[in-house]
């Protein structure tokens, strides 16, 4: 008897393969508590990554998860542990870490598995970034596009700086050269391999503003340029797709090229795959997001701004209706505030969908904002690129001048030269008030108001004002209004 | 003509000997389910008794009662065309291998942990694996060391760091 109980507490030596099997199986608290069992435990726990991949669905109050493994599909309200007093603007992810962009509260890099979080010191919200996960020092990061005129080179450039997480601070990395001339669309730049890309308009050698990605290669931390696809428009998608990079190309007749990069050393782009209209429609205006793959090859899309989801089978070419319990709804987004970003892969990265006046393009417009530090003067500049017949520019006041300098490089000079370069060099030299600076109006768009009569998207408070920019007008409006006044103002103009 | 040695039929056994000396009859069919044995019919020296020298008999017959479980007669035979039917099979299937990992005791279970992994039979592995999880769940460091019979190996001010670092998970 003695002899058996001897025998079986030698023998309960577990090996260490079993027990991380055991510890495997651990929710994250209790495996943060096993860590203090032992140094082996602890460095296993410190390895240890979840596999969680989840879908985020997110807007400006609320973050929604959806897990595709679960039995019932459907979105769960994550539980927010920080206070986020304005709105949220933005989401990233990266090894399952969340960063969030809040309006003027910078960011919080956040662990929804565990409910920690961190914010980070000292950050301005008014530009583009990127967040990843560096290995070789096991740290967090986020790069960070600080616009800004460069009186030697007389050109609007981008300063990049970098935040550790590590370290909690920003430092300058480099400046960008003047080519890199506007950094587009979604606030968080798309992750794919260590790489972050953004959509740009970037200068050729023939002065010729195109579109085309720029690369953040987060290993050595270089950055590079990539020409865009033929014929892909600013404002195509670009994405992640089963671990590529992606270009999705819209046309109007509502069918979709999807782009890839050949491996080897050509990286040319190519055409992967072509998918039809959705229910036939030209989709133009509800572009299709292509999430992620799913299950026999099948694609997971989001219809943009519409919050529909779809499931298309590349073999037999059609869409079928997914349904998702508890999604947030469509008419969330229509408040104006209101924001929609969709992304997969809690642990890898979330895409975002953040339309932004600031540098923001839409459909087929480019559009721009700027803020005159010396004065506090702001100036708007919309121009739709592609019909010349179809400028529209408006000026208001309130803050900064610089969106003209990028202006001035471009083929819509004639345009500055002869009726906004005045109203620019005024805003040099204001000292009233800015909301009494002047307006200017050069050319005021056809609008086509039937499409959306009730809410008007891209939006951005700038102090006193708010600047919004209508979709499927074929010009944008500024507004400067008081905020208590939003409501009658919008009912005034009736776009 | 064929002699039963050379034969590949189901009947075929396989003569498993435990670490005290008992002898195990288990079907080829369902010895395929650990991958250690399914191994060695490949390599065809499944001739005699096999020793099993980290498994004692007591906690062998229980891993092969869980096999016999788990092993499909004839899976060909049967065909399940009602996904009621494979939900129940799998429900009743759930219910029982929990009503089997709960009827062990600790050290029970302790063995059949390390006979399941030495014998690579990974779906029992996984099972054991997921009640000691549910063990570990919750407990103190203190329990869980004396639960594995395992020394700290911090000093007391590594211990205090650690702990201070993952106070939030004892809250």
């Amino acid at each position: 008897m003695e002899m058996e109980s001897k025998k079986k507490k030698r023998n309960l030596h577990i090996p260490d393969d079993i027990i991380f099997n055991i510890l495997r199986k651990l929710p994250p608290k209790s495996l943060a508590r096993s860590k203090c069992v032992c140094k082996s435990w602890q460095s296993f726990a410190n390895q240890h990554k979840y596999h969680n991949q989840k879908l985020i669905l997110f807007s400006s109050k609320t973050i929604q998860s959806v897990d595709f493994e679960a039995d019932e599909i459907k979105a769960v309200d994550l539980d927010i542990p920080f206070k986020v007093s304005n709105r949220m603007l933005g989401i990233a992810s990266c090894n399952g870490l969340l960063c969030i962009l809040t309006e003027r509260e910078g960011f919080v890099i956040w662990n929804p598995l565990i409910g920690r979080y961190k914010r980070v010191s000292n950050t301005s919200e008014y530009d583009k970034f990127g967040f990843w996960y560096d290995h070789s020092t096991d740290n967090y990061k986020i790069v960070r596009f600080m616009r800004f005129y460069d009186p030697n080179s007389e050109r609007q450039r981008y300063s990049a700086e970098i935040y550790s997480q590590k370290s909690n601070s920003w430092q300058q990395k480099e400046i960008l050269p003047w080519q890199f001339f506007c950094i587009i669309d979604s606030l968080f730049g798309v992750l794919v391999n260590e790489t972050l890309y953004w959509k740009i308009f970037y200068i050729n050698n023939d002065k010729k503003c195109i579109p085309a990605v720029l690369c953040f290669d987060t290993l050595n931390e270089k950055f590079d340029v990539i020409i865009s696809p033929d014929n892909v428009r600013i404002s195509d998608d670009l994405r992640v797709f089963k671990g590529h990079l992606c270009f999705v190309q819209y046309h109007k007749a509502g069918h979709m090229d999807m782009w890839t990069r050949e491996a080897g050393k050509s990286q040319n782009w190519m055409k992967f795959m072509n998918l039809p209209p959705f229910e036939g429609k030209s989709l133009l205006y509800h572009y299709l997001v292509p999430i992620c793959s799913m299950k026999e090859d099948e694609i997971f899309f989001c219809v943009r701004r519409l919050l529909v989801f779809l499931l298309y089978s590349p073999e037999a070419k059609t869409y079928k209706k997914f349904h998702i319990c508890d999604a947030m709804k469509k008419t969330a987004f229509k408040d104006w505030s209101a924001v929609v970003a969709v992304g997969i892969e809690i642990l890898r990265r979330v895409s975002t969908g953040l339309y932004r006046l600031q540098n923001s393009v839409g459909t087929d417009f480019t559009s721009g904002i700027g803020d005159n530090c010396i004065s506090g003067v702001l100036i708007s500049f919309f121009t739709r690129i592609e019909s010349s017949k179809t400028r529209g520019l408006w000026a208001a006041g309130s803050r900064l001048g610089w969106m003209v300098q990028n202006l001035g490089t471009c083929s819509m000079a004639w345009l500055i030269g002869r009726e906004f370069w005045p109203y620019v060099e005024k805003s040099f030299t204001w000292t009233d008030l800015p909301s009494k600076f002047p307006t200017k109006y050069v050319q005021f768009p056809v609008f086509i108001a039937s499409v959306h009569s009730n809410y008007v998207d891209c939006n951005r408070w700038l102090g006193d004002f708010i600047m919004s920019k209508h979709y499927l007008v074929l010009a944008v409006v500024a507004l400067h209004f008081l905020v208590a006044d939003l409501k009658s103002i919008y009912a005034k103009l009736n776009f | 003509m064929s002699t039963p040695s050379s034969s590949v039929f189901s009947y075929r056994v396989l003569k498993l000997k435990s670490s005290d000396g008992e002898i195990f009859e288990v079907k080829q069919t369902v010895a395929v389910q650990s991958g250690v044995l399914k191994q060695m019919m490949e390599d065809g020296c499944t001739e005699g008794e096999i020793p099993l020298n980290n498994v004692d008999s007591p906690t062998l017959a229980k891993i092969i009662e869980w096999c016999n479980k788990h092993h499909d007669d004839d899976v060909e035979g049967r065909v399940l065309s009602q996904e009621k039917e494979k939900e129940k099979e799998k429900a009743d299937m759930k219910r029982w291998e929990s009503e089997f990992i709960d009827a062990l005791n600790r050290d029970e279970l302790y063995f059949l942990l390390i006979g399941s992994n030495y014998m690579n039979i990974k779906e029992l592995l996984d099972c054991a694996a997921q009640k000691v999880a549910g063990m570990v769940k919750g407990k103190t460091p203190e329990a869980i060391r004396e639960m594995f019979n395992i020394q700290s190996d911090f000093t007391e001010e590594e211990e205090k760091a650690i702990r201070k670092e993952n106070q939030w998970a004892f809250n």
